[in-house]
């Protein structure tokens, strides 16, 4: 590597190091922010030509599965066809009324935001196109229309933020179990989550819905997280553990609502 | 047309192009089931044409919008790429005197598990300095996405090089 070439990586890797270092300074914030206002149209422009493009992926790999199914639909709905037009309608709007007013109960005020943009995992970040102008917070809890927790606002800028999901790696949440209330955390692992630290004399049931407690002072109380799958118990560990079935995993979502706090 | 006007045209072109780039990336190789890094590979590109300062420049930047939306600290990504183009540079006037398939291959093969092991460290670094754990080396590299990556960033930068060195 000549002179020139290097000198120009050693300033460089120094930026990066100063960046790395120094996350909420003023100067990356700013270049954080201009950078996303830059990339935001584009993204957003890309991301909605790219729905089509998803909706042809999906449903090439899932093309077996759903011609078998829906060779067994057809033929279970051909009596109740006509009965069922009229109560789609209804129960459209019986789950858009029970929505509001589990949010309007809870005194949730929510944001609706669309993702725009993925990791290249696809399942630890990803970014939405609502940002500090639209009255979001690094912190706030990002959940589904039926009130599972996805995730939590990471790092913000004008018009868009990162949203850290549940399944990083930095990602803890204290949980209960919705009917044995057996207590414990989720933990996200990169690319799945888990339900640790549960007692060793408790072991909950396969199926069950675990939900967010609020002990930890982070996350709101009350949310859906998961449901247990799997129950994981060893004589030589202290806790009992528990894989999550994730009941709206991060990479199939398209929006998501904000508790705005 | 002059020689100034040439240039600043193709500054301008390169960084719509670089914008436009990094859109795909982020809002649609990301998602999808391709997992191919796209700057990765325009890196490997510039490597073996012998253009390193435009590699490194261009590995910085990309880290720069890639880490908008990467789940670790911003800053991370860019230090990544920047350690890969040099890692890049240095093996490639090292071992390797002319652009060969089998240095594409080499090239393509170091470029993609160095920049998964850079990122294995530097995150697992930054996660160790917050909050005192490490993830571990087989989350980086006991899946699908980098075993799809190695084939592609070689497959790619192959055709890339018998389309312009033929």
């Amino acid at each position: 590597m000549n002179k020139s070439a290097l000198t120009v990586l050693l300033v460089l890797v120094l930026l990066s190091l100063f960046f790395i270092l120094s996350d909420h300074n003023r100067l990356v914030v700013s270049l954080k922010n201009y950078a996303s206002d830059i990339l935001r149209p584009i993204i957003i422009i890309i991301s909605k030509s790219a729905q089509k493009l998803f909706f042809w992926q999906d449903a090439m790999l899932n093309a077996r599965r759903v011609k078998e199914s829906n060779a067994r639909l057809i033929s279970e709905n051909l009596d109740l066809y006509s009965k069922l037009s009229t109560l789609t309608i209804l129960e459209e709007e019986n789950a858009l009324l029970r929505i509001n007013l589990n949010l309007k109960k809870k005194s949730i005020n929510v944001l609706l935001a669309n993702i725009i943009g993925r990791d290249l995992g696809n399942n630890r970040s990803f970014i939405i196109d609502k940002g500090s102008d639209d009255g979001v917070a690094a912190g706030m809890t990002l959940i589904t229309k039926d009130e599972i927790i996805i995730g939590r606002i990471a790092d913000i800028s004008r018009g868009t933020a990162k949203a850290q999901t549940l399944l990083d790696a930095n990602s803890r949440i204290a949980a209960t179990t919705a009917n044995s209330k057996i207590s414990g955390l989720v933990r996200g692992l990169g690319s799945d989550a888990i339900f640790d630290l549960i007692a060793k004399n408790k072991t909950p049931e396969a199926g069950e819905l675990i939900i967010s407690s609020g002990t930890d002072g982070v996350w709101p109380k009350g949310f859906i997280l998961g449901k247990i799958r799997e129950i994981k118990s060893y004589d030589n560990q202290v806790f009992n553990t528990a894989s999550i079935e994730l009941l709206s995993p991060p990479q199939s979502l398209n929006g998501v609502f904000i508790i705005l706090q | 047309m002059s020689l100034r006007y040439k240039k600043l045209f193709l500054i301008i072109g390169a960084i719509f192009f670089f914008l436009i780039l990094a859109g795909i990336q982020i809002a649609f190789i990301n998602a999808s089931l391709l997992k191919i890094n796209l700057f990765l590979i325009w890196i490997i590109y510039l490597v073996l044409t012998k253009k390193n300062i435009q590699a490194i420049i261009l590995a910085w930047c990309a880290g720069i919008f890639l880490d908008l939306v990467h789940f670790s600290v911003f800053g991370t990504s860019s230090l990544a790429l920047l350690i890969l183009a040099g890692i890049l540079i240095s093996a490639y006037n090292i071992a390797f005197l002319r652009v060969k398939s089998t240095s594409v291959v080499a090239i393509g093969v170091i470029g993609v598990i160095s920049y998964y092991l850079l990122n294995w460290l530097i995150i697992g670094a930054v996660s160790f300095l917050k909050n005192n754990t490490w993830e571990s080396l087989g989350f980086y590299f006991i899946n699908y996405s980098f075993v799809f990556e190695l084939a592609a960033t070689i497959i790619i930068s192959s055709i890339i090089f018998r389309k312009s060195h033929v």
